[in-house]
């Protein structure tokens, strides 16, 4: 369960965002949904520790119990998507998933590509993948690090109509299946339907629940 | 980033602190304490003035070209830079070489035209222009060397800038594509350049082998004639004392510059008329005009040296204008080679040495940043011994490593030493740009699969940063290769580089023999230029996200 409770969020030491509490349970998607640049894509960020120093979160933030604030970000086991797959271009794509492992397991692997259905592509340049591809590695290089929880910024944003729909219900299987909790930020109000739980939005710098 | 790597970056500040401060302060401080009472007997009004008009007019030469060459041939900037690029990293000695076989009178080409286009029938003897006595041709080497420095810069400039939205509103306005880019542009790229051409105006004010090779010869620049009294044993406080007047020189250059850039906006503030139409193409045209023979006639010299170099008879044992005895051989090169060849570990260990430390040096520096934030004053550091002719602390760090018995005794070590303070700021400014522009998504994402500090640094950052790290150790290893004074002073002369070596193996030798030097010099950094390509070719193969980065 992933836990985050009187959250205030700072900027260069000016408060822009105030979250009361979100509990996220194993298996279930928990949307933020708001505007851009309402501070939705930031507090994810601080959530997983990977905020630049000019912001800064007080507030409790806990998954399974354990306190996620004193920790660094690669400690805290947090798995982190945004609206861009980030895949590094000097790897394959079956070097980008085995670098997402925490120890090396080829069966492991083969599954994940064979999941992506990317088993034909596992030695390909990623630049050379569309953007569903790189989407899919990217995730399922996410779940290949074992993350108890996962944080998902508008990761269907920049795919077209037609793929998003195929992407989200791919993203949502897979986190499903794993039992973990998933915070999903974004605007589009499909998404979150389609998330299928709570809704919190954003009014006046401050979190609340919708629905 | 963790308490290891914190140490790391604390302990690399400390080492540029050791690296170049140390050398550059002490340097001054015993340039001007052992200097200052000698000053009267230096002062050579008639070198020092060569020395300031060759240093501003080469400057001015080479910015003026580079700017004309901007404003006319846009949109052909790939072109331009793939001439530039080769002349950038060649050694100035190779073009000064080059040029000297080129324009001397005996050469190969007024051979060629003679005697139907120059009219001599005989080797000319009031001839001037290998080694013009007003410095002539010091001021077209250097400014054909500098062209490609500033030509680079400005495009560097103009990719931040919104080109295509001035153009349209020039455009609109009724103003040609030069003439807006001429309005529009320069004045706003001219300011940025102020501090590149204090640089270029302080290299020539300091350079010492151009001139060796070059001219001029009878009144010689002020820092030529320096580094001939400190080999004619001169008395230590003079050669000191001549550092410290080439110091204030430099300020006084400089202070020149600034107010012929400080006119310029002036003029630039209260201009109400803005030529259109022809006559606003006079100057663009004249630069571009300019820029052109200034590159072509430095590409046609290097192209000229492998012919030179196998033309056995060539030069002055053939009767003037005969060309050629009928000879091709490479004895040119077997002895030019016999002596060039032994040189080259000590070159290329120097220079792998000085480009590694740099490239580690620089990529603290740059983690640094990234964990404590842009450093502005840090790069100044970094740019003093750029900006600090080097005669004025290499002859004081000389005396004192003597004095010390680190010279010539640990001669691979001070020279590393001295050459670090020349390459490892290029290195910093060469790949700075890349690391600051690293996606930082790249970071983030590799955090969030659980990678700590020191994994994302050596598993995801350095593979990124492959290329642009070996294309700046090379360009490392081509600046260490050109560095003559600095490996002078270290060594006191006693240990050979190619370069060293090349400037006291020319005298008196045939033009096949010179031919081949100013090849040497020439191919070896574009040797290792190539090498880069290769390794970056062969990292980046099957990895279009990789090529161009």
């Amino acid at each position: 369960m992933l836990k985050a409770s009187d959250i205030n969020l700072y900027i260069d030491g000016r408060q822009f965002l105030k979250v009361g509490n979100i509990t996220v349970e194993p298996g279930r998607i928990v949307t933020l949904l708001g505007p851009s640049g309402s501070g939705k894509s930031t507090f994810l960020r601080s959530i997983a520790g990977l905020n630049d120093s000019k912001v800064t979160m007080t507030g409790h933030v806990s998954l399974e119990k354990l306190d996620l604030m004193p920790l660094p970000a690669h400690l805290r086991r947090v798995g982190y998507l945004d609206q861009r797959p980030t895949l590094f271009p000097h790897m394959s794509v079956a070097q980008n998933l085995a670098f997402g492992q925490r120890k090396p397991n080829p069966e492991e692997l083969n599954r994940a590509l064979v999941t992506s259905g990317m088993n034909d592509k596992r030695d390909h340049d990623v630049a050379s993948l569309s953007g569903g591809e790189a989407a899919r590695i990217a995730l399922m290089r996410m779940l290949l690090s074992a993350p108890k929880a996962m944080l998902l910024d508008e990761p269907f944003a920049a795919l077209d109509p037609q793929l998003r729909s195929k992407i989200r219900g791919f993203i949502f299987d897979q986190v499903r299946t794993r039992q973990l909790p998933v915070l999903l930020v974004t605007h589009d109000e499909e998404d979150a339907k389609a998330a299928g739980g709570e809704i919190y939005g954003i009014k006046n710098q401050e979190v609340a629940r919708e629905a | 980033m963790d308490t290891l790597a914190r140490t790391a970056v604390i302990a690399a500040l400390l080492i540029v602190g050791f690296v170049i401060g140390f050398p550059l302060l002490l340097g001054l401080w015993q340039s001007l304490y052992g200097g200052l009472p000698y000053l009267s007997n230096v002062f050579d009004s008639a070198g020092l003035f060569k020395s300031a008009f060759t240093a501003l007019m080469s400057s001015a030469l080479a910015l003026f070209s580079a700017v004309g060459l901007a404003a006319i041939f846009q949109g052909k900037q790939r072109a331009l830079t793939w001439i530039s690029l080769p002349l950038l990293a060649i050694p100035h000695a190779a073009i000064a070489q080059a040029i000297s076989l080129l324009f001397g009178p005996s050469s190969f080409t007024i051979r060629l035209l003679s005697p139907w286009a120059t009219g001599y029938t005989s080797t000319p003897n009031n001839w001037l222009w290998d080694q013009h006595p007003d410095g002539w041709t010091l001021i077209i080497v250097l400014a054909m060397k500098e062209l490609p420095f500033f030509l680079i810069l400005i495009y560097n400039l103009s990719s931040s800038l919104p080109l295509s939205a001035w153009q349209r509103g020039s455009t609109s306005l009724g103003y040609s594509r030069v003439t807006g880019w001429w309005h529009i542009v320069l004045p706003v790229i001219l300011r940025r350049l102020w501090l590149p051409l204090c640089l270029v105006i302080i290299f020539c004010l300091s350079v010492v082998d151009v001139p060796a090779l070059v001219g001029p010869n009878l009144t010689k620049t002020f820092a030529h004639q320096m580094y001939q009294n400190w080999i004619n044993d001169t008395p230590q406080g003079e050669v000191l004392a001549s550092g410290v007047l080439l110091l204030g020189l430099s300020i006084i250059t400089i202070a020149i510059s600034a107010a012929i850039f400080k006119l310029y906006y002036l003029y630039l503030r209260f201009k109400r008329h803005f030529v259109r139409g022809l006559p606003a193409l006079i100057l663009p045209w004249l630069g571009a005009s300019l820029g052109l023979l200034l590159m072509g006639t430095a590409l046609v010299s290097l192209a000229l040296l492998p012919v030179q170099s196998v033309l056995e008879t060539s030069g002055h044992r053939v009767p003037f204008p005969q060309i050629w005895m009928g000879k091709i051989g490479l004895n040119g090169w077997m002895e030019a080679l016999k002596v060039g060849i032994p040189t080259l570990p000590t070159t290329l260990l120097i220079g792998a040495l000085t480009s590694s430390i740099s490239l580690l040096i620089a990529l603290w520096l740059l983690v640094l940043e990234k964990s404590y934030g842009h450093q502005r004053w840090l790069e100044t550091v970094l740019m003093i011994p750029l900006l600090v002719p080097q005669m004025a602390f290499l002859a004081g760090g000389a005396f004192l490593g003597i004095r010390l018995g680190l010279i010539p005794n640990h001669g691979i070590l001070m020279a590393t030493w001295f050459h670090l303070l020349f390459v490892l700021p290029y290195i910093f400014l060469i790949i700075a740009p890349t690391y600051r522009g690293i996606d930082l998504s790249f970071r983030r994402t590799a955090t969030a699969l659980g990678h700590n500090w020191w994994s994302i640094f050596f598993r995801v950052e350095l593979p990124i940063l492959f290329r642009p790290l070996v294309f700046a150790f090379a360009w490392g290893l081509a600046v260490s290769m050109a560095l003559y004074l600095p490996t002078f002073f270290a060594t006191s002369g006693r240990l050979e580089t190619l370069l060293t070596a090349g400037l006291t193996q020319l005298a008196g030798k045939g033009d096949n023999i010179r031919a081949v030097w100013g090849l040497m010099l020439l191919m070896l950094p574009v040797f290792c230029f190539l090498a880069a390509y290769g390794l970056a070719s062969w990292q980046a193969s099957g990895r279009k996200g990789l090529r161009g980065g």
